[in-house]
């Protein structure tokens, strides 16, 4: 771990305790919010103030830790008042508005980790006399998010890359590069690092692969292949090149995990030192590392021995193992590859020696996983991949007390995409979703593709709620692009999803799987266009969890379906006299937890909000009126909780959701 | 071999943010008590080589907690240092008095605790 990373590091792993704890510091309020229920009696309550005092000064001790210093400042001062303040003038202090605002706070606070810088759009230079070739190269590589440009011959490409830089260079061999030009192109390439070239050519002969090596080519195609094929070749290429990797050093000499630290460090490659080889399987466990290297003699557990266990395990017997030894006879080489090292390092260490033997190691490794364990189609994780993955991240999340949401997903009415709009159109569908799903998680989460139209998400560290708000966020970005296709009208796609959390739905990836899929079915039953949780109760005939009672299509359709969308079940009234009459018990009598109330015209709101907020029915819906900005800053019906109009879709669902945990 | 702390605090995410705080900003290696009672065992059985410890907490508090590790013999070397959301000078020096090694304030920064620590006992910096 680079030390310029620390800080960040460790941010994210306080973003995840933030995160795991909001609730308990929620809780916190209760007893404060038990006071300012009890007002005005509870300023002389002595158990009450000294409870809520207790509250506050740990809410004051926890909440700057997480980057919160006004949520201490505030708490402090609640603290403060409550031990101190005479009852008189405490009754004057405003505790319940400063309560209220501790909770928002609470509430809406999320650790900042900082963004991810934005990636930089790749630059392929494609180097091809062919035109048409040229073209539809240019044309998928640009739809894939890279920028191309086209050079026709060598001197054309030589002027480009005097203008500006490219990350990859697509040469075709047989018509851009004479015979004798070999040596040139070696040149041009060797002058501008750090460039990937792909060479291409029209037979697939070994003379032509000679020729590849000498111009220094990264990787090789014959031009046979499709076109997707070969910008699919780039995209692995640029990802190598990119990417960063993590060892696994173990040896018991301090001073030889330093300088391994240190060399490889440079390199971009991440190492995780270990001293201690009983630790071994732990840390295995923790670091995910891509490669070990292992020291021959050690006290406990010998390199050997370690070696035969990782190539023992299901897990792990892929991992790359390079040995390190200072001796270097036949005997204990031998010894060393018949425990199934893949390579050998004699100590003294040569740096450059070590640095390229792990680099090839791992570039190669990768190159072969990519392949294995990724879907060709999408560039998420293939089942077998993520199985493994997921499997690990929640034996990680027991060992350190997190939860883990699993979330199936699945494509509403996709065979009818294929047999609409063609196969071509269904390919486009899934890969945008794959793109949509790579873009909204974190790397700590996985998102796999299951078969077909079914991918999967794990979300390490989250709870149900927090998951399903952002499958909704995904699923709203994914209603709102619109497809083209080659033939035919444009369409719109949408998705169901079902929900199962760790560990308190299942421990184990199967039941996970069992159940979410039992969610999903659900989803699917109630129309689809949603995300259900194993929680996500089944509508009754009589009750509903939202009423809107609202005579514009245009404001209530929408928020239905964002609503719905999110698992709650809802009922739609454009008429309020029949609102009345369910509402209130009247006739037929339907219940809602939650009664939201737009703007209508002449007295029908106030008239419908007075009835509700005066039924005696328990438990009482909660009620919330939705006012234009224009209309004036009291609450259209005293008591009632306002929403301005346009309302904010994230913050309404959190108070939405407020209701539903008490 | 790197330093073992002990945190003793009767909240889960002030211990976790501790520990993750040691851990990974420092390196240090993290033992964690949620009570006076279970420090006092855990401070005998693996003598870290420091205690944060929490002054407000339920049956048996901070100052409490340190006088007992001062009379148990296998812990009277450890030191001590105080986690206090109240920073006063008259509790300042209240818990000098104690024998406290030092007194941090609460809420700490995660990213600079244990440069904090480190300071106050002496150490180099992590």
């Amino acid at each position: 771990m680079s030390q310029a990373n620390l800080p960040e590091q460790t941010k994210q792993m306080l973003a995840a305790v933030w995160s795991k704890n909001r609730g308990l510091l929620l809780h916190r309020l209760d007893s404060l919010e038990t006071f300012c229920r009890a007002l005005p009696q509870s300023v002389s309550d002595t158990t009450m103030r000294s409870e809520g005092a207790a509250d506050a000064h740990k809410l004051a001790g926890s909440l700057g830790m997480f980057g919160l210093a006004e949520g201490t400042t505030l708490a402090r001062d609640i603290e403060q008042r409550l031990n101190s303040r005479p009852p008189e003038e405490l009754l004057a202090d405003g505790i319940p508005a400063k309560v209220a605002q501790l909770r928002t706070m609470i509430e809406q606070y999320e650790v900042m980790t900082e963004a991810p810088p934005p990636q930089r759009r790749h630059r392929v230079l494609i180097i091809e006399d062919s035109s048409g070739l040229a073209e539809q190269i240019h044309a998928t590589a640009t739809k894939r998010g890279m920028d191309a440009a086209v050079a026709a011959n060598l001197d054309a490409a030589r002027g480009l890359l005097k203008k500006e830089s490219f990350d990859i260079v697509v040469l075709d061999l047989g018509s851009s590069v004479a015979e004798d030009e070999a040596e040139k192109v070696r040149d041009l390439v060797l002058s501008h690092p750090p460039m990937q070239v792909l060479a291409l050519t029209s037979v697939d002969s070994f003379e032509d692969r000679v020729t590849a090596a000498q111009i220094g080519a990264h990787g090789f195609l014959p031009k046979t292949v499709s076109v997707p094929e070969i910008v699919d070749t780039c995209e692995h290429l640029l990802d190598l090149q990119t990417a960063e990797f993590k060892i696994l050093a173990v040896d018991d000499d301090a001073s030889i995990l330093a300088a391994l630290k240190g060399l490889l460090g440079q390199h971009a490659i991440r190492v995780t030192a270990l001293s201690d080889p009983r630790l071994f399987w732990n840390v295995l466990q923790d670091s995910m590392p891509d490669l070990v290297i292992l020291d021959l003699e050690m006290p406990n557990f010998s390199g050997l021995e370690l070696c035969r266990a990782i190539r023992n395990d299901a897990q792990w017997n892929r991992l790359p193992i390079l040995f390190l030894s200072s001796s270097n006879d036949p005997e204990t080489i031998t010894s060393i590859f018949s425990a199934g090292a893949d390579d050998f390092v004699a100590k003294p260490i040569i740096t450059i020696e070590l640095t390229t033997r792990v680099r090839n190691r791992l570039e190669r490794d990768r190159l072969y996983r990519t392949l294995s364990d990724y879907d060709q189609l999408t560039n998420v994780r293939n089942r077998r991949s993520s199985n493994v993955v997921i499997a690990n991240y929640l034996r990680l999340a027991e060992r350190h007390g997190l939860p883990v949401s699993l979330v199936i997903i699945d494509l509403d009415k996709f065979k009818r995409v294929n047999d609409t709009y063609g196969h071509q159109a269904g390919d486009d569908v899934l890969q945008h979703l794959g793109g949509l799903l790579r873009q909204s998680f974190r790397s700590e989460d996985v998102v796999a593709r299951w078969g077909g139209e079914e991918f999967v998400v794990g979300m390490f560290a989250m709870r149900r709620a927090d998951a399903v708000e952002r499958m909704a966020e995904v699923l709203e970005e994914l209603e709102n692009h619109e497809f083209q296709p080659s033939a035919g009208t444009r369409f719109r796609v949408s998705f169901s999803a079902g929900l199962a959390e760790f560990p308190v739905d299942g421990k184990d990836l199967h039941t996970l799987y069992r159940l979410a899929d039992e969610a999903l079915y659900r989803a699917k039953h109630a129309g689809g266009r949603r995300i259900y949780s194993t929680t996500t109760a089944p509508a009754l005939p009589a009750q509903t969890d939202v009423a809107i009672v609202s005579t514009d299509v245009a404001f209530s359709a929408p928020l239905r379906h964002l609503l719905e969308m999110r698992g709650y079940s809802v009922e739609l009234y454009q008429n309020p006299q029949t609102a009345i009459h369910e509402l209130t018990g009247e006739s037929s009598g339907m219940t809602a937890r939650i009664v939201l109330l737009d703007e209508m015209p002449g007295s029908a709101t106030v008239d419908l909000a007075t009835r509700l907020r005066d039924l005696s029915i328990e438990p009482s819906p909660a009620i919330f009126v939705f006012a234009s900005p224009e209309s004036p800053a009291e609450p259209v019906v005293a008591g009632l909780e306002q929403i301005t109009k346009p309302y904010k879709t994230s913050w309404l669902m959190q108070r939405l959701r407020r209701v539903f945990s008490h | 071999m790197s330093k073992r702390i002990l945190i003793v605090d009767d909240e889960d995410d002030i211990r976790e943010v501790a520990a993750l705080s040691l851990e990974t900003v420092a390196g240090y290696q993290v033992l964690s008590a949620r009570s006076g009672r279970d420090a006092l065992g855990i401070a005998a059985a693996e003598h870290p080589d420091a205690i944060l410890l929490d002054v407000m907490m339920p049956d048996m508090d901070g100052p409490t907690t340190l006088q007992k590790l001062q009379a148990q013999a296998s812990t009277a070397d450890i030191p001590v240092v105080f986690l206090t959301a109240k920073v006063q000078p008259s509790e300042r020096a209240r818990f000098a008095s104690l024998g406290a090694a030092a007194v941090l304030p609460k809420p700490f920064d995660p990213l600079t605790l244990a440069a904090e620590l480190a300071a106050a006992l002496g150490w180099p910096t992590p």
